[in-house]
Protein backbone atom coordinates (compact mmCIF):
# COMPACT_ATOMS: atom_id res chain seq x y z
CA UNK A 1 0.00 0.00 0.00
CA UNK A 2 2.87 2.26 0.72
CA UNK A 3 3.42 3.07 -3.12
CA UNK A 4 0.05 3.61 -3.69
CA UNK A 5 -0.17 7.22 -1.23
CA UNK A 6 1.42 9.07 -3.99
CA UNK A 7 2.46 12.99 -3.23
CA UNK A 8 0.14 15.13 -1.76
CA UNK A 9 -1.60 17.61 -3.80
CA UNK A 10 -1.00 20.76 -1.31
CA UNK A 11 2.11 22.52 -1.01
CA UNK A 12 4.29 24.53 1.07
CA UNK A 13 2.31 27.79 -0.04
CA UNK A 14 -1.10 26.24 0.55
CA UNK A 15 -0.03 24.90 4.40
CA UNK A 16 0.98 28.31 4.60
CA UNK A 17 -2.29 29.41 3.68
CA UNK A 18 -4.44 27.36 5.46
CA UNK A 19 -2.60 27.96 8.53
CA UNK A 20 -2.98 32.09 7.86
CA UNK A 21 -6.31 31.48 8.27
CA UNK A 22 -6.90 29.35 10.81
CA UNK A 23 -4.61 31.77 13.08
CA UNK A 24 -6.66 34.76 11.91
CA UNK A 25 -10.21 33.18 13.26
CA UNK A 26 -8.53 32.21 16.05
CA UNK A 27 -7.59 35.42 17.27
CA UNK A 28 -11.08 37.02 15.97
CA UNK A 29 -13.02 35.08 18.11
CA UNK A 30 -12.44 34.99 22.21
CA UNK A 31 -11.05 31.57 23.60
CA UNK A 32 -13.80 29.17 25.00
CA UNK A 33 -12.57 29.32 28.75
CA UNK A 34 -12.97 32.67 28.58
CA UNK A 35 -16.52 32.41 27.28
CA UNK A 36 -16.97 29.88 29.88
CA UNK A 37 -15.88 32.20 32.62
CA UNK A 38 -18.10 34.86 31.91
CA UNK A 39 -21.11 32.07 31.69
CA UNK A 40 -20.02 30.98 35.05
CA UNK A 41 -19.99 34.48 36.51
CA UNK A 42 -22.95 35.32 34.89
CA UNK A 43 -24.63 32.62 36.75
CA UNK A 44 -23.55 33.12 39.62
CA UNK A 45 -24.62 36.76 39.63
CA UNK A 46 -28.05 35.25 38.52
CA UNK A 47 -28.61 33.07 41.66
CA UNK A 48 -27.18 35.72 43.91
CA UNK A 49 -30.10 38.02 42.94
CA UNK A 50 -32.15 35.27 43.51
CA UNK A 51 -31.65 34.01 46.83
CA UNK A 52 -31.28 37.40 48.80
CA UNK A 53 -33.58 37.42 51.01
CA UNK A 54 -36.27 40.06 50.08
CA UNK A 55 -37.72 42.67 52.57
CA UNK A 56 -41.18 42.03 53.63
CA UNK A 57 -43.78 44.05 52.69
CA UNK A 58 -46.15 43.60 55.70
CA UNK A 59 -46.23 42.28 59.23
CA UNK A 60 -49.18 40.22 58.27
CA UNK A 61 -49.19 36.50 58.98
CA UNK A 62 -49.02 34.69 55.81
CA UNK A 63 -52.15 32.13 56.84
CA UNK A 64 -55.00 33.58 59.00
CA UNK A 65 -57.40 31.02 60.29
CA UNK A 66 -61.05 32.10 60.09
CA UNK A 67 -62.70 30.20 62.93
CA UNK A 68 -66.28 29.92 62.02
CA UNK A 69 -69.22 28.05 63.92
CA UNK A 70 -70.21 24.83 63.23
CA UNK A 71 -72.07 23.88 60.29
CA UNK A 72 -74.79 21.02 60.01
CA UNK A 73 -76.82 19.45 57.17
CA UNK A 74 -80.50 19.68 57.13
CA UNK A 75 -81.39 16.30 56.79
CA UNK A 76 -85.20 16.98 54.72
CA UNK A 77 -83.78 17.86 51.34
CA UNK A 78 -81.49 14.88 51.62
CA UNK A 79 -84.98 13.16 51.62
CA UNK A 80 -85.80 14.51 48.54
CA UNK A 81 -82.60 13.92 46.43
CA UNK A 82 -83.20 10.15 45.78
CA UNK A 83 -86.35 11.16 43.71
CA UNK A 84 -84.73 13.32 41.35
CA UNK A 85 -82.03 11.73 40.38
CA UNK A 86 -84.04 8.50 39.67
CA UNK A 87 -85.85 10.74 37.30
CA UNK A 88 -83.22 12.19 35.40
CA UNK A 89 -81.56 9.98 32.86
CA UNK A 90 -77.77 9.33 34.03
CA UNK A 91 -75.58 11.31 32.19
CA UNK A 92 -77.82 14.31 32.91
CA UNK A 93 -77.77 13.98 36.71
CA UNK A 94 -76.06 16.63 38.54
CA UNK A 95 -75.06 16.64 41.77
CA UNK A 96 -77.02 18.84 44.14
CA UNK A 97 -75.01 20.41 47.09
CA UNK A 98 -76.75 20.24 50.41
CA UNK A 99 -78.04 23.65 51.78
CA UNK A 100 -75.58 24.11 54.64
CA UNK A 101 -77.76 25.80 57.77
CA UNK A 102 -75.91 27.14 60.95
CA UNK A 103 -77.03 25.31 64.55
CA UNK A 104 -79.45 26.46 66.30
CA UNK A 105 -78.89 23.35 68.67
CA UNK A 106 -82.22 22.31 68.24
CA UNK A 107 -83.02 19.49 66.05
CA UNK A 108 -85.09 20.30 62.93
CA UNK A 109 -88.42 20.76 62.99
CA UNK A 110 -90.80 18.05 61.51
CA UNK A 111 -91.90 19.22 57.74
CA UNK A 112 -93.85 18.15 55.34
CA UNK A 113 -92.55 18.15 51.58
CA UNK A 114 -94.87 17.83 48.27
CA UNK A 115 -93.55 17.61 44.89
CA UNK A 116 -95.66 17.70 42.05
CA UNK A 117 -93.95 16.84 39.10
CA UNK A 118 -95.53 17.35 35.52
CA UNK A 119 -94.91 14.40 32.82
CA UNK A 120 -94.95 14.80 29.07
CA UNK A 121 -98.67 13.36 29.05
CA UNK A 122 -101.03 16.23 30.72
CA UNK A 123 -102.88 14.21 31.92
CA UNK A 124 -100.40 12.18 34.14
CA UNK A 125 -99.08 13.57 36.80
CA UNK A 126 -96.47 12.57 39.51
CA UNK A 127 -97.22 13.77 43.18
CA UNK A 128 -94.67 13.02 45.67
CA UNK A 129 -95.27 13.47 49.44
CA UNK A 130 -92.90 12.67 52.21
CA UNK A 131 -92.44 13.55 55.78
CA UNK B 1 4.62 7.34 6.87
CA UNK B 2 7.78 9.92 7.20
CA UNK B 3 8.18 11.92 10.31
CA UNK B 4 7.44 15.07 10.63
CA UNK B 5 10.66 17.29 10.91
CA UNK B 6 9.37 20.10 12.69
CA UNK B 7 8.63 18.80 15.56
CA UNK B 8 8.67 15.16 16.68
CA UNK B 9 9.15 15.24 19.56
CA UNK B 10 6.42 14.43 22.00
CA UNK B 11 7.68 17.09 24.93
CA UNK B 12 7.93 20.03 22.62
CA UNK B 13 4.72 18.92 21.10
CA UNK B 14 3.06 18.99 25.22
CA UNK B 15 4.88 22.17 25.91
CA UNK B 16 3.28 23.89 22.65
CA UNK B 17 -0.26 22.19 23.98
CA UNK B 18 -0.42 23.51 26.80
CA UNK B 19 1.03 27.24 25.51
CA UNK B 20 -1.86 27.27 23.09
CA UNK B 21 -4.29 26.03 25.49
CA UNK B 22 -3.54 29.26 27.43
CA UNK B 23 -4.31 31.04 24.32
CA UNK B 24 -0.84 31.13 22.63
CA UNK B 25 -1.09 31.13 19.43
CA UNK B 26 1.91 31.38 18.47
CA UNK B 27 2.02 27.68 19.93
CA UNK B 28 -1.14 26.67 18.12
CA UNK B 29 1.22 27.36 15.22
CA UNK B 30 3.99 24.90 15.99
CA UNK B 31 1.28 22.44 16.48
CA UNK B 32 -0.02 23.00 12.87
CA UNK B 33 3.63 22.81 11.75
CA UNK B 34 3.66 19.90 13.29
CA UNK B 35 0.98 17.74 12.14
CA UNK B 36 -0.46 19.64 8.77
CA UNK B 37 1.14 16.85 6.98
CA UNK B 38 0.26 13.60 8.39
CA UNK B 39 -3.73 15.40 8.84
CA UNK B 40 -3.98 16.52 4.97
CA UNK B 41 -2.82 13.05 3.97
CA UNK B 42 -5.51 11.57 5.79
CA UNK B 43 -7.67 13.68 4.43
CA UNK B 44 -6.50 13.60 0.61
CA UNK B 45 -6.51 9.76 0.89
CA UNK B 46 -10.47 10.06 2.27
CA UNK B 47 -11.37 12.95 -0.10
CA UNK B 48 -9.38 13.15 -2.63
CA UNK B 49 -9.87 16.48 -4.03
CA UNK B 50 -7.18 18.89 -3.15
CA UNK B 51 -9.75 21.56 -2.42
CA UNK B 52 -11.96 19.86 0.35
CA UNK B 53 -8.41 18.53 1.86
CA UNK B 54 -7.55 22.89 2.92
CA UNK B 55 -11.14 22.68 3.82
CA UNK B 56 -10.93 19.89 6.26
CA UNK B 57 -7.41 20.83 7.09
CA UNK B 58 -8.96 24.19 8.54
CA UNK B 59 -11.84 23.06 9.76
CA UNK B 60 -10.08 20.07 11.56
CA UNK B 61 -7.58 22.56 13.19
CA UNK B 62 -10.23 25.25 14.52
CA UNK B 63 -11.73 22.33 16.22
CA UNK B 64 -8.51 21.18 17.95
CA UNK B 65 -7.97 24.66 19.39
CA UNK B 66 -11.80 24.76 20.29
CA UNK B 67 -11.30 21.72 21.76
CA UNK B 68 -7.93 21.91 22.92
CA UNK B 69 -9.42 21.57 26.98
CA UNK B 70 -10.48 18.62 26.43
CA UNK B 71 -7.32 16.55 25.00
CA UNK B 72 -6.02 13.97 27.92
CA UNK B 73 -2.27 14.37 27.75
CA UNK B 74 -1.66 10.76 28.92
CA UNK B 75 -3.06 9.77 25.41
CA UNK B 76 -1.11 9.97 22.11
CA UNK B 77 -2.32 13.40 20.99
CA UNK B 78 -2.15 12.10 16.65
CA UNK B 79 -4.80 9.73 17.74
CA UNK B 80 -6.96 12.60 19.34
CA UNK B 81 -6.04 15.12 16.14
CA UNK B 82 -6.73 11.92 13.61
CA UNK B 83 -10.08 11.45 15.28
CA UNK B 84 -11.29 14.95 15.04
CA UNK B 85 -9.76 14.55 11.65
CA UNK B 86 -11.94 11.94 10.44
CA UNK B 87 -15.06 13.47 11.49
CA UNK B 88 -14.41 16.29 9.74
CA UNK B 89 -13.91 14.52 7.05
CA UNK B 90 -16.77 12.50 7.28
CA UNK B 91 -18.76 16.01 7.76
CA UNK B 92 -17.50 17.10 4.17
CA UNK B 93 -18.54 14.23 2.76
CA UNK B 94 -22.40 14.25 4.10
CA UNK B 95 -22.31 17.95 2.65
CA UNK B 96 -21.49 17.25 -0.40
CA UNK B 97 -21.19 14.82 -3.01
CA UNK B 98 -20.23 10.98 -2.74
CA UNK B 99 -16.91 9.36 -2.10
CA UNK B 100 -14.15 9.83 -4.68
CA UNK B 101 -10.39 8.47 -4.42
CA UNK B 102 -9.54 8.94 -7.88
CA UNK B 103 -6.60 11.44 -8.76
CA UNK B 104 -8.47 13.74 -10.17
CA UNK B 105 -7.39 14.49 -13.63
CA UNK B 106 -5.29 18.55 -13.02
CA UNK B 107 -3.64 16.54 -10.55
CA UNK B 108 -2.80 13.30 -11.96
CA UNK B 109 -1.19 15.06 -14.88
CA UNK B 110 1.45 17.35 -12.59
CA UNK B 111 2.50 13.08 -11.07
CA UNK B 112 5.87 12.43 -12.97
CA UNK B 113 5.05 8.89 -13.96
CA UNK B 114 7.68 6.96 -15.86
CA UNK B 115 7.43 5.30 -19.16
CA UNK B 116 7.67 1.93 -17.36
CA UNK B 117 5.48 3.03 -14.64
CA UNK B 118 2.11 3.14 -16.61
CA UNK B 119 1.00 -0.30 -16.12
CA UNK B 120 1.70 0.03 -12.12
CA UNK B 121 -0.46 3.43 -12.49
CA UNK B 122 -3.07 1.54 -13.90
CA UNK B 123 -2.83 -0.68 -10.74
CA UNK B 124 -2.99 1.80 -8.13
CA UNK B 125 -6.02 3.48 -10.65
CA UNK B 126 -8.03 -0.14 -9.66
CA UNK B 127 -6.77 -0.15 -6.16
CA UNK B 128 -8.07 2.87 -5.32
CA UNK B 129 -11.67 2.21 -7.53
CA UNK B 130 -11.35 -0.83 -4.99
CA UNK B 131 -11.09 0.93 -1.96
CA UNK B 132 -13.69 3.78 -2.50
CA UNK B 133 -16.28 0.50 -2.87
CA UNK B 134 -15.88 -0.93 0.45
CA UNK B 135 -18.24 -0.05 3.17
CA UNK B 136 -17.34 3.35 5.01
CA UNK B 137 -15.85 1.46 8.32
CA UNK B 138 -14.00 -1.19 6.38
CA UNK B 139 -12.69 2.00 3.80
CA UNK B 140 -11.38 3.96 7.23
CA UNK B 141 -9.85 0.84 8.68
CA UNK B 142 -7.77 -0.12 5.53
CA UNK B 143 -6.73 3.75 5.08
CA UNK B 144 -5.77 4.64 8.30
CA UNK B 145 -3.79 1.11 8.93
CA UNK B 146 -2.80 0.26 5.50
CA UNK B 147 -1.98 3.96 3.94
CA UNK B 148 -1.49 4.91 6.87
CA UNK B 149 0.20 2.91 9.05
CA UNK B 150 -1.00 3.57 11.86
CA UNK B 151 -0.78 0.41 14.37
CA UNK B 152 -4.33 -1.62 15.04
CA UNK B 153 -4.56 -0.64 18.38
CA UNK B 154 -4.42 3.28 17.54
CA UNK B 155 -6.97 2.45 14.22
CA UNK B 156 -9.05 1.13 16.91
CA UNK B 157 -9.03 3.90 19.19
CA UNK B 158 -9.44 6.68 16.32
CA UNK B 159 -12.72 4.93 15.07
CA UNK B 160 -13.99 3.96 18.69
CA UNK B 161 -14.25 0.22 17.90
CA UNK B 162 -12.16 -2.83 19.53
CA UNK B 163 -8.74 -3.95 18.14
CA UNK B 164 -10.44 -7.27 17.06
CA UNK B 165 -12.89 -5.70 15.48
CA UNK B 166 -10.80 -3.33 13.49
CA UNK B 167 -8.96 -6.56 12.57
CA UNK B 168 -11.42 -7.89 11.10
CA UNK B 169 -12.73 -5.02 8.95
CA UNK B 170 -9.21 -4.98 7.78
CA UNK B 171 -9.88 -8.30 6.77
CA UNK B 172 -12.73 -7.92 5.43
CA UNK B 173 -11.45 -5.11 3.07
CA UNK B 174 -8.40 -6.86 1.97
CA UNK B 175 -10.47 -9.61 0.49
CA UNK B 176 -13.12 -7.57 -1.03
CA UNK B 177 -9.96 -5.55 -2.43
CA UNK B 178 -8.14 -8.65 -3.87
CA UNK B 179 -11.37 -9.91 -5.46
CA UNK B 180 -12.11 -6.53 -7.28
CA UNK B 181 -8.90 -6.97 -8.03
CA UNK B 182 -8.84 -10.26 -9.34
CA UNK B 183 -12.41 -9.90 -11.09
CA UNK B 184 -10.70 -7.80 -13.38
CA UNK B 185 -7.65 -9.35 -14.80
Amino acid sequence: MKEFRGPLPLDDRDFADVRRRVLSKIERRPSAPLLLRFAVAAAVVALIIVLLPHPKTTNRPLVVVHHKPALVVRPAIAHVEPALSRLAPAKNRRHVRPERIASTGAPPPDTEITMNIETADPNVRIIWITR
Amino acid sequence: MTADPVMDDSEDLLASIRAARSGDSHAFEEIMLATERRVASLAWHILGDAEEVKEALQETFLRVFRHLDRYDERRDFFGWLYRIALNVCRDLHSRRRPWRFFLPIEHAAEVPVAEEDFVRKDDVARLMRAIDTLPQKERFAIILRDIEELPTDEVAAILGSSPATVRVQISNARARIRKFMESGR
